[in-house]
């Protein structure tokens, strides 16, 4: 669903910030990635969902390049950011409806998909307020049901746990399963490395741009815990 | 007291070091362009002030003279008050203070002494130089400038309770209602029009006035409490002076109390849950443009910033309508070869409609929302770029905003002003091709400098839509442009032959269009692989 091969992308004045990336994500699966701050997780993230342009490699979603064809490609696809930055003045149904429209949604399937999803994350009654008086919690939902709202093959999420509520946060993560239940793929990074270990069924860490381990949780970590082995493995790559 | 105090020194060093923001210009050379800025205003009013009182007197009417500076005063202090109040109330540094043990008071008096200290400063340039000139050419006695410049201290708390009750009435309306937006919008271009049409209006109104001094107590009486303040400085009345104390000191009192009222975070609530949720959807281009008009209509600094010259369009074509063209005088003659010629006689549909394009293009280089268009996305960049749009689309849905918000106005004023001129079908298309034409090439250059020079790093969104390089280039290379322009269709009326203005309207039409299409190119390849390498 998602290769990601050789990929590297160095910001103006030199600095790396992805050094020669090379990872697939296939369908069905939830993989995770995770990294100090400033390891490349975002930057990487970024260029999958076309918001980077990256100087070498390659990254295609579902056979599509996202350099070559990224109008097709991010049609296939769902983004959401680790601060979901909306538009303030836009009530919520506003903003879905627009997400709705840009995907070609019908009547029909927005308004079962928006009920549905708003519902099980508890802001179906504040659709219709202002987005400027939202938590940063209720932000996140509200990304969260605009990039499931199109049915997309691939989700890509930064941090997407952060400001959820613990209720939300469970609600997210059946939503992640059931999604990739269905032959989709999600792709995400996290700091908080027990849900990576009980959510993902492959895992990527990353540090100074580089890619230091990935596979399935086991080939990761085998019988230590993910905290241990992350805190081993970043240590010997120094 | 003493946490007031240290709530002021924080206010004062916080304005210094606004002056330095990240400390990429010299302190002293911010410091010398506000003093500029602020040595320009002042002399601007002072004359304005002075020349107005000078008239007066000298037709003997000091008295009145005093009751219009003083009126002049209260709508400038009144202009920046609203103008202060469009923003929220609450400062982001208010729930901080709100934590501390600082009396609500105490806050409230620290964030209102700047706009009345800066009330004032404005009060006192119109005044001081009305009474020095009622002192001495009018020949009244020095007390009167004594008084005037005691009560001239409670003058601005009348126009700062006034913008803080408005300001009040539009945080309430913001909250509770939709219409919030555009009540704000509309109070806010009233009161500079206001300001527009009597500050350099005054001294005209000054030289043209002919009444009697009985006449002008009566015309001072139909506003009552400027003529009680009036009457309290002029002849130090008591019963005047304690109306004024009346009138100025207790709204003073009611604007702190209504400040601290704001500050307990009283909030309207409005329940939007048992409202039913529109699912209407549009079609994918529809979508991307009504997103981009609602971030337009969404701020208020936006729209101040740039909707400007289309309500001075609005207002010069109502003022020509109504008056018709046979009033409008101002090239009724001019002198060629040492002879006196009548041009307004020569005139023709056609030349009419010449005037009207040089009019309505000045109009068009100051109306446009290009350049602070890409920088306005700041941090929600990230949306556009995530989702399957393409840039081109976006990038002309920012163009079509700046089209929208004058191109409609613009033809109604083409056709209103054809059919005032009788200009006739033909010049009346000219005129609208070339208007149009002229506009598109502002947005476009707008847009060319907004990509050039875009700015995601904002937080606060004046700093991209009233500053930059962008907004910098774009008013001067539209301004030279509608220069331009305008001189070769001024040409045109002079010379007044139809050949020469069917041919101006052509070449200009021609080479705009050519323009226009040369800046096309720009945006669809530098200007879409720019947008794509932006960074939120």
């Amino acid at each position: 669903m998602l290769k990601i091969e050789n990929l590297t992308k160095t910001y103006p004045g030199g600095k790396v910030g992805v050094d020669d990336l090379t990872l697939e994500v296939k369908a069905g699966e939830i993989y995770g990635f995770i990294g100090h701050n400033g390891a490349g997780k975002t930057t990487t993230i970024k260029a999958i969902a076309g918001l980077h342009q990256f100087e070498k490699g390659t990254i295609t979603i579902d056979g599509i390049s996202i350099k070559d064809d990224p109008i097709a490609a991010k049609s296939i696809i769902a983004y959401i950011p680790d601060n979901p930055e909306l538009y303030d003045n836009l009530s919520g149904m506003q903003y879905l409806n627009f997400v709705a429209d840009i995907f070609r949604v019908s009547k029909k399937d927005r308004k079962a998909k928006i009920e549905s999803l708003a519902a099980q994350l508890e802001i179906l009654d504040a659709l219709n307020n202002q987005i400027a008086s939202y938590s940063h919690g209720m932000k996140q939902k509200l990304a969260i049901i605009g990039a499931f709202i199109h049915d997309p093959k691939l989700l890509i999420m930064d941090e997407p746990f952060v400001g959820l509520d613990p209720k939300a946060a469970f609600t997210v993560k059946n939503m992640m399963r059931e999604f990739c239940s269905k032959g989709s793929a999600i792709f995400f990074s996290t700091h908080v490395l027990e849900v990576a270990e009980k959510l993902c069924d492959k895992i990527a860490i990353i540090k100074s741009g580089k890619l230091i381990a990935a596979g399935t949780m086991e080939e990761v970590k085998g019988n230590a815990s993910l905290e241990e082995v992350f805190l081993e493995i970043t240590e010997e790559a120094n | 007291m003493r946490t007031l105090l240290i709530l002021l020194r924080t206010e004062f060093i916080s304005l210094v070091n606004s002056l330095n923001r990240k400390g990429k210009t010299p302190f002293i050379i911010a410091a010398i362009g506000l003093a500029i800025l602020g040595l320009f205003m002042i002399g601007m009013f002072a004359i304005i002030g002075g020349s107005t009182t000078y008239l007066l007197v000298e037709k003997d009417l000091a008295e009145y003279a005093i009751f219009i500076s003083l009126s002049l005063s209260m709508i400038i202090a009144l202009m920046f008050g609203v103008i202060n109040s469009t923003r929220d109330a609450r400062s982001s540094d208010t729930g901080m203070l709100l934590a501390m043990p600082i009396p609500k008071a105490s806050i409230v008096i620290s964030k209102l002494l700047g706009m009345y200290l800066l009330d004032v400063l404005c009060a006192m340039v119109m005044l001081v130089p009305s009474f020095l000139i009622v002192c001495t050419v009018g020949g009244a006695s020095s007390a009167l400038f004594f008084r005037g410049i005691a009560i001239g201290f409670l003058i601005p708390a009348l126009p700062l309770f006034i913008s803080l009750l408005i300001s009040a009435m539009i945080s309430f309306l913001r909250r509770a209602t939709k219409f919030g937006q555009v009540a704000t919008i509309i109070l806010t271009m009233g009161t500079l029009l206001l300001y527009m049409v009597v500050v350099p209006n005054i001294s005209s109104y000054a030289e043209e006035l002919n009444i009697t001094t009985a006449e002008s107590i009566t015309k001072m009486k139909q506003i009552l409490p400027f003529y009680w303040i009036t009457e309290a400085i002029y002849s130090g009345d008591l019963v005047c002076v304690l109306l004024t104390l009346l009138i100025t000191v207790i709204p003073l009192i009611l604007a702190v109390y209504i400040h601290t009222r704001g500050l307990n975070g009283t909030d309207f609530h409005v329940d939007n849950s048992k409202k039913a949720r529109n699912y209407k959807g549009s079609s994918f281009k529809k979508a991307v443009l009504s997103m981009e008009l609602r971030r337009y209509f969404s701020s208020t600094n936006y729209i101040m910033n740039t909707l400007f010259g289309t309500i001075l369009l609005i207002a010069a074509v109502a003022y020509i309508a109504y008056k018709g063209v046979g009033d409008i005088s101002f090239l009724e003659s001019i002198e060629v070869d040492g002879e006196t010629v009548d041009l307004l006689s020569k005139f023709n549909g056609l030349t009419w409609a010449a005037i009207w394009a040089a009019m309505i293009n000045f109009f068009a280089s100051v109306t446009y929302t290009t350049p602070s268009s890409v920088s306005i996305e700041g941090k929600r960049i990230w949306l556009n770029k995530s989702l399957p749009i393409p840039t081109k689309i976006i990038l002309f849905s920012k163009l079509m905003v700046s089209v929208l918000i004058f191109q409609p106005v613009s033809i109604i004023a083409c056709i209103v002003l054809s059919i005032v001129s009788n200009a006739g079908i033909v010049p009346c298309l000219l005129l609208i091709v070339l208007t149009s034409l002229f506009h598109l090439l502002c947005s476009f250059v707008g847009l060319i400098f907004g990509l050039i020079f875009a700015r995601l790093d904002w937080t606060n969104e004046a700093e991209v839509i009233k500053k930059g390089m962008a907004i910098i280039l774009t008013m001067v290379i539209n301004m030279i442009l509608a220069i331009l322009s305008g001189i070769g269709l001024i040409i045109a009326v002079i010379i007044t032959r139809d050949a020469v203005t069917y041919g101006v309207f052509a070449g200009e039409i021609v080479l705009i269009a050519g323009l226009c299409a040369g800046a096309y190119a720009i945006i669809t390849h530098y200007g879409v692989r720019k947008y794509e390498t932006l960074n939120g």
